[in-house]
């Protein structure tokens, strides 16, 4: 049915994707907390074979300019131009905080870099032609370990930095961008044996990913725990009546002559919803942490549409009067968008 | 915290008191696990004097329930109330555990 030079594209194709995916979805597996649905992850490959393809019709069009020679363009333009459009989609996750932790910003780039690299290789392989099966199948292999790896990183660099400077600047985005691109340029390099190359990327890769699953999971532990343990005392306070005593009480108070009265109580009833969807957040983590499933819960369209609605009428500045008590930080904001997202994914709508 | 084990004939009843938090939240998972290795398939926890629960105390309830479901037992837990009810409730985990008001219930009830 088709030509020996297809089925052999096939098979050479095959043979480098196949690694990479299972490499994927083993990432997707040893997260505990299952902070990506398969969904997701199959959503964001799709997004990488996207991106390859604009890609591949900028790079046409940049040679056929005829002002750069092709290789100059692949050592240096290229990666330039392919990470940066790879890392718009991290970017998008990050500023819509559907990204929280290093674990899902690695899977994520790591799939937007294989579904990029499924389209490369289909375009990349049959130039390859001659080397034999399994040099080809290497190099592919390579090839799509690293641009799965340099979207990987650029996601990791940048979730770190705006956690760790609290930041929501765009230069937090730059210096995981500029290790992306180092990192693909020299692998372009022509110094490099092809082979040697994916061989040092097979290596290297797996190790580095290992420490940063690791490092990123110790990190979840640590801020599920504690802030558990902070909404659980501020909601308990709120439902023993003794709020008003206690630090956020009395803060509260100092604001009424800020607020209007009606404006003030839909603040506490925001504060109270925001702990009480924060709390069952964490719960749910937990319970993927442990190993057992998180059914869908009834309530919780209805309760996420209320906090959608208090939100309206409190304002952006109620928001940030109340940040000092519910946070606001990225990550704070990211696990209600986590938990809207596994409620649309269980309802079979997109978020 | 204290916990205080009574052997019965299907399973084992541990009457944990006090605050069960980041420090001694190990000692009930250490108690557990003990029982567990010994065959024992079904723990009752009686929490009546259960004063306070933290998220390492949760983390500690979870994981004796993954190990005895493995093996096709449970964590039953029972006299649960006030502040640790709250908790259970407020993180949805209660729905993880079979919950009886008392422990004569939770004995009838294996």
């Amino acid at each position: 049915m088709f030509s020996p030079s297809i089925r052999s594209l096939a098979a050479e194709a095959g043979l480098s994707l196949l690694p990479v995916l299972i490499f994927l979805f083993a990432l997707e597996l040893i997260d505990t907390y299952k902070l990506l649905t398969l969904r997701r992850v199959l959503r964001t490959v799709a997004v990488g074979c996207g991106v390859a393809l604009a890609c591949y019709a900028l790079n046409t069009a940049a040679y056929q300019t005829g002002l750069v020679s092709p290789g100059i363009w692949a050592r240096s333009g290229a990666p330039f131009l392919e990470e940066f459009a790879k890392g718009l989609y991290i970017v998008w996750l990050l500023r819509r905080n559907r990204v929280g932790f290093m674990v899902d910003a690695a899977i994520s780039g790591f799939a937007v870099g294989a579904g990029f690299a499924l389209i490369e290789n289909l375009t990349y392989i049959p130039g390859l032609s001659g080397t034999g099966l399994l040099t080809s199948a290497v190099r592919g292999l390579g090839t799509a370990m690293m641009h799965g790896g340099t979207t990987a990183i650029f996601g990791i660099v940048s979730v770190n930095l705006s956690e760790m400077r609290a930041s929501r600047s765009w230069l937090m985005f730059l210096p995981g961008f500029a290790a992306a691109v180092f990192i693909h340029g020299l692998y372009n390099q022509p110094f490099w044996r092809p082979v040697a190359a994916a061989v040092v990327v097979l290596v290297m890769l797996p190790v580095l990913m290992s420490l940063i699953f690791w490092r990123s999971e110790r990190a979840l532990e640590k801020w599920l725990g504690t802030k558990l343990d902070k909404d659980i005392d501020l909601l308990q306070m709120m439902t023993a009546g003794s709020f008003s005593s206690s630090h956020a009480g009395r803060y509260l108070h100092s604001l009424e002559n800020t607020f209007a009265p009606e404006v003030l109580g839909d603040m506490l009833s925001y504060l109270q919803l925001t702990l009480e969807l924060s709390a069952r957040a964490k719960g749910d983590l937990l319970r993927r942490e442990m190993g057992f499933t998180v059914p869908p819960d009834p309530e919780l369209p209805s309760q996420l549409k209320e906090l959608r609605w208090l939100e309206s009428q409190i304002g952006r500045a109620g928001k940030l009067a109340l940040a000092p008590l519910v946070g606001h930080s990225r990550r704070d904001v990211w696990e209600l968008e986590h938990l809207a997202a596994r409620e649309a994914s269980s309802a079979g709508t997109d978020h | 915290m204290n916990i205080e084990p009574t052997k019965l004939d299907k399973a084992v009843l541990l009457k944990v008191t006090g605050r069960m938090d980041a420090e001694n939240a190990h000692e009930f998972e250490q108690a557990c696990e003990q029982w567990i290795s010994q065959g024992t398939r079904h723990l009752i926890a009686e929490l009546e004097g259960l004063e306070y629960v933290s998220s390492m105390g949760l983390r500690s309830f979870l994981s004796v329930a993954k190990k005895l479901q493995s093996s096709s037992g449970s964590l039953i837990l029972c006299g649960l109330h006030g502040l640790p009810r709250q908790v259970f409730e407020m993180t949805r985990l209660i729905g993880v555990f079979p919950v009886y008001e008392s422990a004569q219930q939770a004995i009838a009830g294996l």
